[in-house]
């Protein structure tokens, strides 16, 4: 279960660290978790330590997160790296195929209504030559 | 006189040369630090912030060791199967987590130091080597 943390600098310095993390799941957990339970022996012991007083003795988050992903293998970092670049490579697709739709879709309704307009002119000035006949029910009443 | 420009180019250097010190330093207390951290809990078992401020006092401040450093040492020692981990409950809310050196941990320890005491040993000599004449 994870634990609450009350500490606005410990709760920054978790999180810049979990960002920079790269590495399993587990494995960032674990780190989190030891670092979020030494951080608050020193907060015990250091109630007024500010932001720097925790990266002074701590390391910086990037410290921290280079340490932590030491010991991870290459192949999983190209492999993270790999995912991220298909995911953007997707990203990016998906955005020009929505803009190419959607210009597709603006010209198109603007042909189509130059055309209905076109049609209508057409047909209404067939009307105008063609109906010139008066209605032939009045004249039987 | 100096010029402001060599002035700044003679503290430039300064600077860059004492944080290569400090790295070398860096490079020094991690390859010992393994030694360091098994020599304590092989007296008893410590939590890692208390692991650190032992040092710290020890060492006489002179071998201060950051968390971020600590972490992958002890992870890869309870990866090995050399200490273990155990947690405590502390009060209410608070786990702690304590490492205990094993029985493998205590064997391994001993060739470590061995081998710790035959380099600085012969380093020592390489040192101080006087060719006689």
């Amino acid at each position: 279960m994870a634990m609450k943390i009350n500490n606005k600098n410990e709760k920054k310095y978790l999180r810049e660290t979990k960002n920079l993390l790269i590495c399993n799941a587990k494995k960032k957990n674990d780190a989190l978790k030891a670092y979020q339970n030494e951080i608050e022996e020193y907060l015990d012991e250091n109630p007024n330590a500010n932001y720097e007083n925790i990266v002074e003795f701590f390391g910086s988050p990037l410290e921290a997160a280079t340490e932590v992903a030491a010991d991870v293998p290459i192949t999983y970092i190209k492999k993270r790296m790999n995912i991220v670049a298909t995911v953007l490579v997707g990203v990016i697709a998906a955005v020009v195929i929505w803009g190419i739709g959607v210009t597709a879709a603006v010209i198109d309704s603007h042909v189509s209504s130059i055309a209905y307009f076109e049609e209508e002119l057409t047909i209404g000035s067939e009307i105008d030559d063609n109906n010139i006949t008066l209605p032939t029910d009045v004249s039987q009443d | 006189m100096w010029t402001k420009y060599q002035k700044t180019f003679l503290e430039n250097i300064i600077m860059e040369s004492e944080i290569k010190i400090v790295q070398v330093r860096e490079h020094f207390k991690r390859g010992v630090s393994e030694i360091a951290i098994l020599q304590l809990l092989s007296e008893r078992d410590m939590y890692g912030y208390e692991l650190l401020r032992e040092l710290e006092k020890r060492s006489q401040n002179k071998f201060v060791l950051k968390y971020s450093s600590l972490y992958p040492v002890l992870y890869r020692l309870i990866d090995k199967g050399i200490i273990s981990d155990t947690q405590k409950l502390v009060g209410r809310r608070r786990t702690r987590v304590y490492y205990h050196i094993t029985e493998n941990g205590k064997e391994y320890f001993e060739e470590l130091k061995a081998e710790y005491y035959f380099i600085t040993e012969g380093f020592n000599n390489l040192m101080n080597y006087q060719e006689n004449e």
